[in-house]
């Protein structure tokens, strides 16, 4: 199953460091982070919970295998067994750096 | 009774509340004339801001020679009458908690107004460290004392060996 | 002089003569070129000639404030030191924040400026218009805690603020910082080695007046605003207050962008023991804010019970056992990782000696990694370091920071920076920097532009004058692929322009994680009672930038220096997300040049010159 290493503050909104879940996409592996941390995460994790489609938060960030979604497929972004997953909350609002 | 609560907990040293009073007494940024001061303990990591708390005994009211130190019926803060005051300094060496400031350019004595009831540091506090609270000082004051004193005897504790 | 902003006085003093004089500060001068690093850049243009010897009394120490240092702007704690680095041999700018950059305002001035070399140690008290050299002899070779304390005691002020030199700045180490309010550096490329050579350990300053402003209302509008949004961006608001800047401890690892036993891995197996999220939980003790700020992103934390006992050190802070400031993510990145060392107690104690020594961590800590390859490559040996110093080994980062502030022993090499020490071994390959300063935390094999923005820092390998960072792993303004090169030359570009312009206005550019420039251009205009727009502050980035890239030219700093390590260019990184990656900086640096619209071979024009009004 892959695994999902997550930072900061999602951390103790989930409950755990780092987990292995069941999931063959990204969107199944936030649906399963929701199912343990509760359906509040949703407002983090989508710009709109209630959306179809759905479109990731702005300040959601997944690697995949060290690699963001956004230059992979998404939210559609497909997982298989081996890979790492990395879900953290940035947001950055201005120019960071200049 | 209004007074000013302070939770050092909260505070992160940064001294807004001080740019705040003095914004509000001269229109300029000058914090050696804040009534408000923040004292940094560095390596306990704690910081806090203090004013005056309004206290009931009010030493400098009682030691001003010419009454320039009068209470404000809205808000109960104690406040100087600048035109009657001498700029003696009694008040200030009165005062057993250092709150009360000799003012050099004005040549009078200054100090937390309240800034009649809507104080521009709890406005600029971006913790809220520093918040307006109803009723007497001692109230939030003794567990105040407390958390210092112990912070203070673990510090010295740790540094003793 | 405007109405506000800026006090319009600049202190001059001549350590040599003992000679003080104010003069007014130039007004168009402020105007065009802000403050700070700004108007200190442009003294260095007017007044110094760019082959000055870094060491020789005729090269100026500048401290410089902008026009919002010292007002309520969140953020508005900055001061710089500009001078001519001994680490690079390029005009250097080094910032700082704390309450020294402010309170040397309230004490009536906005620049300072140090000539000559005093004859025998020295310190300048600056209380109001009371400016006086006094006997630093008895302070001569302490350190920063200690030099603070007897100051406070001498002074009988205790609200003064003070920004000294350890022995890492007395014995010229070339990475030397110059620290105040104890735990706040202006730590790059030398500038405390510089103070050292002028025989200057300290400058005490207390200010009792005011910064002014020039329209009140338009201030307090503009500031309420800029603290809003502020209050409101993520990371502004949760993510630096709850990890300071360590947080991008195990961000850049997942992205295995992450450098390891200098460069030689992209990724640290142990990154997550020396990360924000392992701090928050175990060792902080409080934020702290420098002046002003709203964020508050400082770490005020402890080392551990059982920490305070292990490594050694002769000359040891007595306050291990109490709060201390930091670590920054590159300080725990250069200690920790790069040294492959995943000991906080460890990275946490090298931190407070370089505190209290005065030295650059970030240089020191990739120094030491340099040295510790050399070590397991057996060009050293244990004979020549006094100690067996593989990878891994806390117990020699503790004691070589310590000899390295004093130049004992092995530390005496350490002391050259990791450029002069390969070349001294005949292993300059292992330096892994830019213009003879180590890079900080970023692989810029995995992070195109971070490589970019490295080579063309003006003052020598460093992530803060472009950070890049921003678009390729944080995702704004707009994610970018950190593995292409697209886009990156006018983002290096813009970037530099931006937080150049940030740097004048006295605001931390850390403040950037919330505001837009259209955030602060109104702070600056209320303040100093100009219109300036964001067009302006660009601009006037964009002129600091030029001028002090035609400096470097003209101080011999050949635009060839605008190059990478070979390592970063030719050895492809070896495992992790990142594997196989090297920069490409051939691709990018053409490109940079004709956005900066300069010659092809890295000059400014004649034509952009005229047009920025440098001259």
């Amino acid at each position: 199953m892959p695994e999902v290493k997550l930072l900061g503050g999602l951390r103790s909104k989930v409950g755990a460091e780092s987990l292995k879940v069941d999931a063959d996409s990204v969107h199944e592996l936030l649906d399963e982070l929701v199912e343990r941390g509760g359906q509040a995460l949703t407002v983090l994790f989508y710009e709109d919970p209630l959306g179809d489609p759905l479109v990731p938060h702005r300040d959601l960030r997944i690697l995949v295998n060290g690699r963001s979604i956004a230059f992979l497929s998404g939210l559609d972004t497909p997982l298989e067994k081996k890979d790492k997953v990395t879900v953290h909350l940035t947001g950055a609002r201005g120019f960071p750096g200049g | 009774m209004q007074t000013l609560e302070i939770h050092p907990e909260k505070c992160t040293g940064c001294r807004q509340c001080e740019l705040a009073c003095s914004w509000v007494q001269t229109g300029s940024f000058q914090p050696s004339r804040s009534v408000i001061r923040v004292h940094v303990f560095d390596e306990q990591a704690s910081f806090a801001p203090y004013a005056c708390f309004q206290c009931d005994e009010a030493w400098c009211m009682q030691a001003c020679p010419v009454n320039a130190i009068d209470v404000d019926e809205e808000t109960g803060a104690k406040i100087v009458l600048d035109p009657v005051c001498v700029g003696c300094k009694l008040c200030v060496i009165a005062c057993p908690f250092g709150t009360i400031f000799f003012d050099k350019a004005e040549e009078v004595a200054t100090k937390c107004d309240l800034c009649a009831g809507d104080p521009a540091c709890v406005h600029a506090c971006p913790t809220a460290a520093i918040t307006v609270g109803e009723g007497r000082a001692g109230g939030w004051l003794a567990p105040f004392g407390e958390k210092v004193d112990g912070e203070y005897r673990r510090a010295t504790d740790g540094g003793a060996s | 002089m405007t109405a506000g902003g800026w006090i319009g006085s600049v202190l001059r003093v001549d350590l040599s003569s003992g000679e003080i004089g104010r003069e007014p500060l130039h007004g168009d001068h402020a105007r065009d070129y802000v403050g700070g690093r700004g108007i200190a850049a442009r003294f260095m243009w007017d007044e110094v000639e760019p082959t000055v010897d870094p060491f020789a009394p005729e090269n100026p120490l500048i401290f410089a404030t902008g026009p919002l240092t010292g007002t309520n702007a969140s953020c508005g704690a900055r001061y710089m030191v500009v001078t001519k680095g001994p680490l690079t041999g390029c005009l250097t700018t080094s910032n700082s924040g704390g309450r020294w950059g402010p309170e040397l305002k309230f004490a009536g001035y906005d620049v300072l400026i140090l000539e000559g070399r005093a004859e025998k140690p020295v310190w300048l008290w600056i209380l109001d218009d009371r400016v006086e050299l006094r006997s630093a002899e008895h302070l001569w070779g302490k350190g920063v805690f200690e030099t603070e304390d007897i100051l406070r005691r001498e002074t009988g002020i205790p609200d003064c603020s003070i920004a000294s030199i350890g022995p890492g700045g007395e014995n010229r180490v070339l990475y030397a910082a110059i620290l105040n309010d104890k735990f706040r550096a202006a730590g790059r490329s030398g500038v405390g080695a510089v103070m050292g050579s002028k025989n200057l350990k300290a400058i005490c300053v207390r200010g009792t007046g005011a910064v002014p402003v020039a329209d009140p209302r338009a201030m307090m509008a503009a500031q309420w605003e800029q603290k809003e949004v502020l209050s409101k961006a993520p990371l502004t608001s949760e993510g630096l207050p709850a990890y300071g800047t360590l947080a991008l401890m195990n961000v850049i690892n997942e992205h295995g962008a992450l450098p390891t036993r200098n460069y030689q891995q992209a990724q640290f197996e142990h990154a997550e023991n020396i990360s924000g999220e392992e701090l928050a939980e175990t060792r902080l003790a409080a934020n702290k804010a420098c002046f002003a700020c709203t964020i508050a992103c400082g770490r005020v934390s402890r080392i551990s019970d059982e920490g305070v006992e292990r490594y050694t050190v002769r000359t040891s802070p007595r306050n291990w056992k109490h709060a201390t400031e930091g670590p920054e993510y590159e300080n725990a990145w250069s200690l920790g990782a790069d040294c492959g060392i995943d000991d906080l107690d460890a990275i946490l104690k090298a931190n407070l000696l370089c505190n209290d020594l005065g030295l650059d961590p970030i240089s020191l800590g990739a120094t030491i990694a340099a040295a510790m390859e050399l070590f397991e490559k057996g060009v050293l040996s244990e004979e020549q370091t006094g100690m067996p110093m593989p990878f891994g080994d806390g117990e020699a980062l503790v004691a070589l920071t310590e000899a390295t502030g004093f130049r004992r022993g092995f530390g005496d090499d350490l002391a050259e920076g990791s450029k002069r020490l390969g070349e001294k071994y005949g292993h300059p390959e292992v330096f892994m920097g830019v213009k003879g300063q180590e890079f900080p935390a970023y692989d810029p094999r995995a992070l195109q532009g971070m490589g970019l923005g490295y080579a063309t820092s003006n003052r020598g390998a460093c992530h803060l004058r472009a950070y890049t960072v921003s678009a390729e792993v944080v995702g704004e303004p707009e994610p970018m692929d950190p593995r292409a090169t697209d886009g990156k030359a006018q983002l290096t570009v813009d970037m530099q322009n931006i937080s150049t312009a940030v740097d004048a206005t006295g605001l931390c550019v850390f403040l950037t994680f919330g505001n837009t420039l259209s955030d602060l251009t109104p702070l600056l205009a209320a303040a100093t009672g100009i219109a300036y727009t964001d067009d302006d502050l660009v601009l006037a980035g964009e002129r600091i930038w030029n001028l002090e890239r035609e400096w470097n030219l003209r101080a011999g700093v050949d635009p060839g220096e605008d190059k990478l390590p070979r390592r970063m260019l030719e050895e492809p990184i070896p495992s992790g997300p990142a594997a196989g990656e090297v920069n490409k900086l051939a691709v990018m640096l053409p490109e940079y040049y004709r956005a900066r619209g300069w010659t092809d071979d890295g000059r400014p024009t004649r034509d952009k010159l005229a047009e920025l009004g440098i001259g």
